[in-house]
Parts: structure tokens; sequence; C-alpha cells
């Protein structure tokens, strides 16, 4: 550069010299915007001469969409203000759109007056160019980190939101993190715990030998596994609590496969060894109540091995509890048995519910006959086994053969008793007949020869034999509803039993002036004879013994289930309730001579109502007349209501 | 008037009932003879007109219990049926059982009344008019009348 005294002010020239070295196009246009100089930067930047341009409008350098702001920047000059550094787009010769800085200043006339406008534009394409790569790239940054730190919130929200402690560790097993649940389980803080090995804060031991447990995560970095935590696993906290967890550890490899570190995940299992020991104790219990139980009891699995067994069980087994369960049913109670109840398991497994009664040959207590019950157990819908509760019946079962064998016995002695007293009551009919008739031959043929003491005598005997007589006839009926068998019979009408009766009984009724009535009666399934000799003998003891009035006597019938109630009712004397138990035997009587009988007609009833599978009773009060009634099975759809 | 002897046959082991019949048959004032047979072995040689009872008349009326010894009434009433000499002779039937017999159709066909053995001495001797009853029906069988009743 020339240099030139500081103080002189620039000549023309030397400041032209800088308008033409000028890196920036410096351009003067005047007040209606014609250009008036044109640097050779101008020409450089914007490809016009400055033939071309000087006289011209400057608006030919307007980029498109930026021709309305020239007016505007002129205007402004115009009124004397400096426009600086206002970037714009300006339009080359060959058409390309520019960055351009510009200056603007108005330029003045010797007496101040404004004449035009000096213009200093500045190309900065290259540089707004740089600055919105590097605003892309800022952007691409930006975006990126949002990446990032979103994947880490998702990841810490994860690792705070997930039920179980996490700890991180790096390759030397150094923690990296901790999350909240490891945090409150350990009890140390995140902050605290980072870049401590990790077995100064997951310090584990044995749960019930309290003795130390090797760190899973060691495990986990050496082997480059995951690692599982042996059982009965406890944590101690910071604070010296225990707790039992349950846990695994993972190593984590780079994209390069580097084990860059161990993720540890564990969870308190107190809630689960609560629910352990509830089932135990529930264990306990089932065991207490089985134990304590009569009946055998045993669970066993589908395998056919005994899961548990009651101490009746073990104790009918003849073996301690140690030697069944576990075992195979098979070993326990012997081969033989095994294939005698193998098809009631067999059924059982199938879900069924099985009830047997059976005889088993039993490896320890030999020969038994049981009933019982198998009820199948399920796990998660499978059948995976049954309980069986099995009832040693052998002694009852015994006693019931004894008892078949008393029955029959009873049974053979009591028709031995029947056919004897048949025998004995029809075969001393004839003798008995010798006596009557001689002694009434004896009366007859020597009357008059006896003296008085002999006649009463021979009367004596002749009234002795005739209720001897009465006694055998009515003890042979007696023995007869039996004698009759079994058989259910045939269909009797009742109405005509009645009927029959009243006619039988005729002179006694007309001789008392009885009414005997009757509600319809049923027919009964039976034997005719038999009921003859019900009704005849209740009908006739309710004419017998009658009181000072004529005879009501009235036969009713009632619907009772299966049954018909039957009741004969009198307004005789009655008989005192402590009697009413006795009346039913045989030669009971309640009275004396005064009133003849033999004491079998009740006795008969009775039988021909429990034979008939009925029952007969009576109510009654001395004095106040007696009802007796007996019940008798009906028979389906054959009612007869006659007259 | 001089009445008609009447042969009887009793088969009867019990010597006092045989003792009652006989008294009964007096009652009825019957002019009878009474043959007593106690034992069926004894009966059947009578009916077959065997042994000592060769040429023995044919009886008017047979009173048989069924109730015998050695061998039952029931097989001397089979050789009556079967004898031609005892045709048309009436066979009354007695026992000490409240209960009728059982016979059969056959039986109960030949036979011209069961009586069982009264247990009184009156009904007893009653037994004559019942028998008296059974030579009349007989007598008007063998006219060609009808009996009265037959059992």
């Amino acid at each position: 550069m020339t240099s030139s005294p500081p103080d002189a002010p620039p000549t023309a020239e030397f400041l032209a010299s800088v308008v033409e070295c000028s890196d920036d196009a410096i351009i003067t246009k005047d007040l209606n915007g014609h250009v008036t100089s044109w640097n050779e930067s101008a020409e450089r930047i914007f490809g016009y001469t400055a033939a071309e341009m000087i006289g011209n409008p400057i608006s030919i350098l307007a980029a498109p969409d930026r021709i309305d702001e020239m007016p505007d920047i002129l205007g402004r000059v115009t009124q004397g203000d400096r426009i600086e550094h206002y970037q714009t787009l300006r339009k080359t010769k060959d058409g390309r759109i520019l960055h351009i800085s510009l200056t603007v200043s108005p330029v003045k006339d010797a007496t101040g007056r404004i004449v035009g406008a000096s213009k200093i534009a500045r190309d900065i394409t290259e540089q707004v160019r740089a600055g919105e790569r590097l605003a892309e790239l800022n952007a691409a940054l930006v975006k990126s980190e949002a990446q990032a730190r979103q994947t880490r919130d998702w990841l810490e929200t994860m690792l705070k939101g997930i039920g179980d402690a996490v700890i991180a560790t790096d390759a030397n097993g150094r923690i990296t993190l901790l999350n909240a649940v490891a945090e409150s389980l350990t009890g140390w803080r995140q902050d605290d715990a980072i870049g401590r090995p990790l077995d100064e804060v997951f310090v584990i031991s044995n749960e019930e030998t309290g003795a130390t447990v090797e760190n899973p995560a060691g495990r986990a970095l050496r082997e480059g596994r995951i690692v599982g935590l042996a059982n009965h696993t406890c944590l101690t906290a910071k604070d010296g609590r225990r707790i039992p967890i349950d846990d695994s550890a993972a190593p984590f490899r780079s994209p390069d496969g580097t084990i860059q570190g161990v993720v540890l995940v564990f969870r308190d299992i107190t809630t689960r060894k609560d629910a352990e020991q509830r089932l135990t104790a529930l264990r306990d219990q089932l065991v207490s109540v089985t134990d304590s139980m009569a009946a055998a009891v045993t669970r066993c699995s589908c395998d056919f091995r005994y899961v548990w067994v009651s101490g009746a069980y073990a104790s009918w087994l003849r073996r301690p509890k140690n030697q069944i369960e576990g075992r195979y049913i098979r070993d326990v109670i012997g081969e033989k048995g095994f294939e005698e109840i193998r098809p009631y398991m067999e059924r059982a497994l199938t879900g069924e519910k099985v009830e047997y009664t059976t005889r088993v040959n039993f490896l320890g207590p030999g020969i038994r006959w049981i009933q019982a019950v198998y009820v199948p157990t399920c796990l998660q819908g499978q059948v995976d086994g049954w309980i069986a509760v099995v009832t040693d019946i052998t002694d009852t079962v015994r006693y019931e053969e004894q008892l078949r064998a008393a029955n029959g016995e009873l049974a053979r002695a009591n028709t031995d008793l029947n056919q004897f007293a048949f025998a004995a009551s029809h075969d001393l009919q004839e003798p008995l007949r010798m006596i009557t008739s001689y002694s009434q031959l004896l009366l007859k043929g020597y009357r008059g020869q006896l003296n008085g003491q002999a006649e009463t005598y021979v009367q004596w005997i002749t009234e002795g034999t005739r209720r001897m007589r009465d006694l055998l006839a009515d003890l042979l009926a007696y023995t007869q509803v039996t004698a009759g068998g079994q058989a259910a019979g045939e269909p009797v009408d009742l109405n005509l039993v009645f009927q029959e009766t009243l006619e039988n009984c005729k002179a006694t009724i007309q001789e008392t002036g009885a009414s005997v009535t009757r509600d319809p009666l049923p027919v009964v399934p039976g034997h005719n004879p038999h009921f003859m000799q019900l009704f005849q003998n209740l009908i006739g003891n309710a004419l017998k013994y009658r009181s000072e009035r004529p005879p009501r006597i009235h036969v009713s019938a009632v619907k009772e289930g299966g049954n018909w109630r039957l009741g004969v009712a009198d307004n005789g004397i009655g008989i005192d309730p402590q009697y009413h138990p006795k009346i039913f035997g045989v030669f009971k009587r309640l009275h004396g001579s005064t009133i003849p009988g033999t004491g079998v007609g009740l006795a008969i009833c009775q039988r021909v109502v429990e034979r008939g599978g009925g029952r007969i009773w009576v109510e009654s009060h001395e004095g106040q007349g007696a009802t007796f009634y007996f019940t008798l099975p009906a028979v389906k759809a054959s009612v007869a209501h006659g007259t | 008037m001089e009445r008609k002897l009447v042969r009887v046959l009793l088969v009867e082991d019990n010597a006092g009932d045989a003792y009652l019949f006989g008294k009964a048959l007096e009652e009825a004032e019957l002019n009878f003879a009474l043959t007593v047979i106690d034992d069926g072995y004894q009966a059947l040689a009578f009916v077959r007109g065997e042994r000592e009872y060769t040429g023995h008349a044919v009886p008017d009326l047979v009173v048989l219990d069924l109730n015998l010894p050695k061998h039952g009434g029931d097989e001397v009433l089979k050789a009556i049926e079967q004898s031609p000499r005892f045709e048309g002779v009436p066979v009354v039937i007695t026992s000490s059982s409240p209960w009728p017999p059982r016979l059969t159709e056959n039986e109960r066909s030949r036979i011209a009344r069961y009586i069982p053995k009264p247990p009184d001495l009156d009904s007893f001797l009653a037994i004559g008019a019942q028998l008296k009853e059974v030579l009349r029906d007989g007598k008007a069988r063998a006219e060609g009348k009808r009996p009265v009743s037959p059992i």
C-alpha cells in the first residue's frame, strides 16, 4: 500500500484504488436507482461489466422474489438511514442466485444533500451454505441425542417399573446400575453403590445354615452363561435384614462378543415362602386329621405309589409310615393284593369316583374284607392320583356271616317249634276228644247212679277238657298263620271279610243289640282265612268286652302312604294302658273265667298283621272303649269300595 | 218192624272211637253188624277177600279212618276203588283232624262223605244219623236215583 501522511485526507486516486481492490462489490446509484459506479469485484460477483451496468437500474440484480425490497431500501437510504449487513438474495448475469450481505449508505454532495447511495455487497453464498450444512448436522445430532435419551429413559422406566430387582456390573464386577427395587431390597442407594464391587452390596447366604453362597454374578462372568441361584438363598440387606430371594445372573456382551458385564435379576420370595409355609401347615393339619381318623386314608399318585398315608393306614398295613410313603403300592401290599385292587385304581385314574367292597389278600394284614372309596385328585386338569379311604370290614363281614348262620338256625328252630306246636295241638285233639267224650258218656250213661260229688267231678273234667280244646284249637290256628307260608297271597276284599264276620257273629250281634259299621274297606294282598281270623277276633273281642251299653263297633280305613291303617273301635270296657304291651302275648288274658277266652286271639291277630308286613296296636283307656289299629300294605290300583 | 241188617265195616285203630261209632249207630236205631279192623294191613286183606277174610260178605257201608298204622287209609281206599266186589258200596272217610283231608279227584268221586270226628259226645253220636243218610243215598243210587248230597 502506498504510504501517505496519516493526517492528510486520502486522495481520490487512492480511494478509487481501494474501491477497485476491494473483494466486495462496491456500487453507487442515484436516487432513481440507476447505477453510477461499478467496481471490478461487482463485475466478478455479478458477471455484468461496468459498461453493462452504469446508467442502468440496479433492479436488474434483484432475485425474483426480492424485487420489492429495493425501492424500500432506497427509500430508507434517501432519508439518511444506513443499512448494514442486510442479507438478501441477488441474481447474477448467468442466472445464479447468490447470498449477499449488503451495507447501503447515503451519498451526499458538498452541500450535504443526498444525491445517491453507495452499496457494498459481499458474496456470502459459501458461508450461508456451510451454515446450512452445519445446521443440518446439528439437527441430526440433536435428534440422535434425543433418541439416545429416549432409549435411556425407556430403560430407566423399565428398570424402575420392573417388579424385580436389577443390578448391573461391568466386566470387573463393579456395580454400574442398581434399580429402585434393588435399592429397597439391598438398602443401598444407586449413587452409593455404583462403582463398588458387587459382593459388597449383594450379600447372600444360605437361608438355613447361614453359610456364604457364591455370588452368581461371578460365575456368570467366569463361565459366560446364565447362572441361577441355589434354593434357600437369603439376601442380607445393608441394615442386616435377611430376605429370602430367588435370582439369576446373565452376562452381557459387546457386539464383538466380549463380556462387558453382568445383569443380576432377583426378587423377594417372602410371600412365596409364606405360602409355602401355609401349605406346609395345611399339610401338617391334614396329617393330624387323617391320623386321628379311624378310617385308613392315603393319597396315591398315578404311578401307583403312596404319596402319604394316615396313621391308621400305616398301622393297618403293619408298617411304619416311612416304609410306605413314596413306595410302590405293589411293593407294599404285595403282588396278589395289588392285582386284586388294580381295576379299581385304574378306574379312579379315569377321573371316576370309585366305591367298592371286596376281599383282598394283603401282604401285611392278610386276607381282609375292605370297603373303599377312591376320589380322584387333579392337578391342572389332569388326574394325578387319588385319595383312598379304606375301612376294614372283615369283622363286620364275619359278624354278618355268624348272624346269618344264627338267623338260619333260628328260622329252623322256629319252623321246628311251629311244627311241634302244630303236631302237639293237632295230635292232642284225639286223646282230648276221648276224655271229653267218655266223661260226657259217663254223665249220660250213669245219670242218677253217680252220687252228687262224683257227678260234679265229672262235670269239672268235662269243663276242663272243653277249655283245653278251645286252647288247642286257637293254638293250632296260631301256628297255621305261619304254616301258611311266606307267599304274598292273593288280593283279599276286606269288605267281604267284614260281611262274613258279621254273619258269624250274627247271634251275638242280635242278642246284644250291637251296631257294627264300616268305612269302605280296601283290597289287600294276603290269605283270606288269616283276615277272617283277624276280623273275627277283633270284632269278636269288641262284642265280648262290651260295657253296659249296646256295643257300637266301627271299622275304619285310612290310606297312609303305601299302607292302609285300619281301626276297630268299640265303646266297650276298654283296657288300662299298663296292660297294652301284654295283651298281644300268647295265652295272655286280663280277665278271669267271668269272660271266657283262651288269650290266643290277639296273638293270632298280631301274627297275621306282622306276617303281612304291618303292625298292630291298641289305643284305649279303661271304661272308655278301645280302638285296635293295624296296618296292611296297600295293593296298587285295586281298591274296592263295596257296600 | 223188623229192620234189615246192615253190615258196616269200620277201619279204625282207636278202640274208644270204634266204641263211639257203635254207640252212634245204636243212636240211629239201625239193625247193624259192625266189623272193626284196627290196622291197614288187615283192612287191605278184608277188601281183597284174602286170608281169614276169604268168603266174608261185602259190607253195606265202609267207615274209614285215614290215619291208620302199617298201611294208610288212602291205600285201603285205593284197594276199595279197584275192587269190583266193593263197587257201589258207600265209603265214609273220617279223621280227628279239624281240616278235611287232601284227596285226589278219583278218591273224592269214590267217597260218599267226609265226617270229621266231633270233639263232643252229642255231636259224635249224631254221626249215626249221617251214616243212615249215606245208606239211604247209596240205596237210592243203586236204584238209579241221584244222590241227595255227595259230600
